[in-house]
């Protein structure tokens, strides 16, 4: 909670609570920066309802950081006719991040053969009333009949995680199709197509055209191919954090043509084919990443231990994933190699990473992890 | 640290003049009081002397206080959890729910307290079991629940229910 560290220990005693042990004190009594810390709580439902009691919780429950990030996911989802009503509320003006999750139950009369579709209309509701908006993540919804370019287009990081599209999703409206990207997203700095597995050609040849993104995710889009992600390797510089992670296609080749990306400082090639032999050539190459510092080559099965050697001498990283059954590794990290000394390069499995803070894109797996995933 | 300096203790006055003898180690969760034991070098000395007044809070809650304390003391440091997506709050552990089965009265002096002595933890599940008591009730019954007066005009409340009606299921 960002709003912790904003909320200071309170230096004045609150009214009668000095008086006796048991003051009978009322909740009304607490100061502001408290009650906040309860309505930090509150999913926005609740927190909307809570306004509703009285006025000094109606202007609290309006305050912009409770507002900032924004759930409407598991039991908070919305049904799109409340989605499209939230975004012509007051508050949505407050939101800068928006994770909506699931398939949006379309309710109203007019619902076509599809029940569960995040349609255009309510889209432009959302680019149009949420002014504040520069994150938007859309999660295992079915999204139809709506374009890349109705998305808010001052958007800094844009997320359709393993979400269902259609053919009109990167079709262009305009007739030239290289252009249509490099005129709209001219903020985004992180795009996430994770399991999106119709991401194929034309939504591709658009990516490319970002040349300015820092952030990419576009693990397990098996419809791409070995020819795009080279494009992409050649057009997108600026990446730092890259994650291609379960897609067949990419072998040494793909792996070492992103490899020459300078900037890179997370990498995620787990469950792909790419071998030491790569893995020693990028770490000897003159161009090889030297901000790199998260290196995950989970299931990677040509991927042996004696890596961690290579890796240890030519790259400072931070943390290195790995499955706790991969050939060699068990040595590697007991070798005299990982002195104590190494403090900053841990060797992380997936027993590890049940405590240690994991890259964004595992998150997931912290919460399976609650239902006995081990 | 050394042993001796983790054996060593603090004594703490609350409002009403009682003295706690707590152990440093028992009270490093309480950030105000660690600040103050630096801010006054008295961190390093082997007789901590006089009692620390806590002038806010009262023996029997600085008595729970402790007791809360002593309970977590040794518990490890909590990742931060800054990413977190959902805003969890049934992820109270047992003894925490037992701790806070008290009346709203104590229950709001014990956040208090958690806030002025700067005792993340506490504060922490407090104001969680608080938040669980609002979650799913209508304004009126959060009203009812909390003895707090309605004091909206009708007006008001008609354009608040207008904003809120996205709410609606």
């Amino acid at each position: 909670m960002r709003l912790r560290q904003n909320l200071k220990p309170l230096r004045k005693s609150a009214g009668s609570s000095r008086n006796s042990s048991f003051s009978g004190l009322t909740i009304n009594e607490l100061p502001d920066d408290v009650i906040l810390m309860v309505f930090s709580f509150l999913s926005p439902k609740y927190l909307a309802q809570a306004g509703g009691t009285c006025p000094r919780w109606y202007n609290l429950s309006n305050h912009p950081i409770l507002w900032k990030d924004v759930y409407f996911i598991a039991s908070d989802r919305l049904a799109l006719r409340q989605l499209a009503m939230f975004a012509s509320s007051r508050v949505a003006q407050l939101v800068e991040s928006l994770t909506l999750e699931g398939y949006i139950i379309r309710s109203s009369s007019t619902a076509q053969k599809s029940t569960n579709v995040l349609s255009k209309p309510v889209l432009e509701k959302i680019s149009r009333n949420l002014v504040n908006l520069t994150s938007l993540r859309v999660e295992n919804a079915n999204i139809s009949n709506v374009n890349l370019s109705m998305f808010p287009r001052r958007l800094e990081h844009l997320s359709i995680y393993s979400c269902i599209i259609d053919e009109k999703f990167a079709s262009s409206e305009n007739s030239n199709k290289n252009r249509f990207c490099s005129r709209f997203f001219r903020n985004l700095k992180s795009l996430d197509f994770a399991y999106v597995h119709k991401l194929d050609g034309k939504l591709s040849d658009s990516i490319r055209n970002f040349t300015w993104l820092e952030e990419l995710d576009v693990t397990h889009c098996v419809r791409l191919t070995k020819k795009e992600l080279l494009i992409w390797a050649k057009n997108m510089q600026n990446l730092r954090i890259l994650n291609i992670s379960e897609l067949r296609i990419v072998d040494d080749e793909v792996f070492l043509a992103f490899a020459r990306l300078r900037r890179l400082m997370q990498f995620y090639v787990s469950y792909t084919k790419i071998t030491n032999f790569a893995i020693e050539k990028m770490c000897k190459s003159d161009n090889r990443p030297k901000f790199l510092r998260v290196f995950d080559i989970r299931g990677c099965v040509n991927v042996t231990g004696e890596v961690v050697a290579i890796l240890r001498k030519y790259l400072s990283l931070d943390q290195l994933f790995i499955h706790r059954n991969m050939l060699g590794f068990c040595e590697a990290r007991n070798s005299p190699l990982l002195s104590p000394h190494d403090t900053n390069f841990e060797i992380l499995d997936e027993i590890d990473t049940g405590s240690v803070v994991l890259p964004y894109f595992l998150e997931r797996i912290q919460q399976i992890r609650d239902l006995n995933f081990y | 640290m050394t042993d001796a300096a983790q054996e060593r203790s603090i004594k703490l006055l609350s409002s009403d003049n009682e003295t706690f003898q707590v152990p440093r180690n028992v009270i490093r969760l309480s950030n105000t009081i660690n600040t103050l034991l630096q801010d006054l070098g008295l961190d390093d000395e082997e007789d901590a002397g006089d009692a620390i007044p806590v002038q806010n809070v009262t023996s029997t809650i600085l008595k729970k206080v402790i007791a809360w304390c002593q309970h977590h003391h040794e518990d490890p440091v909590a990742a931060d959890d800054s990413d977190s997506r959902e805003k969890r709050t049934d992820d109270i552990s047992s003894w925490d729910v037992e701790f806070l089965k008290v009346d709203q009265g104590t229950l709001f002096e014990l956040i208090l307290a958690a806030n002025y002595l700067d005792i993340k933890g506490l504060l922490d599940v407090s104001c969680k079991t608080v938040a669980n008591m609002i979650k799913g009730k209508s304004p009126e019954e959060i009203r009812r629940t909390f003895n707090i007066k309605n004091d909206f005009t009708p007006e008001e409340e008609e354009q608040i229910r207008k904003e809120n009606a996205w709410c609606e299921d």
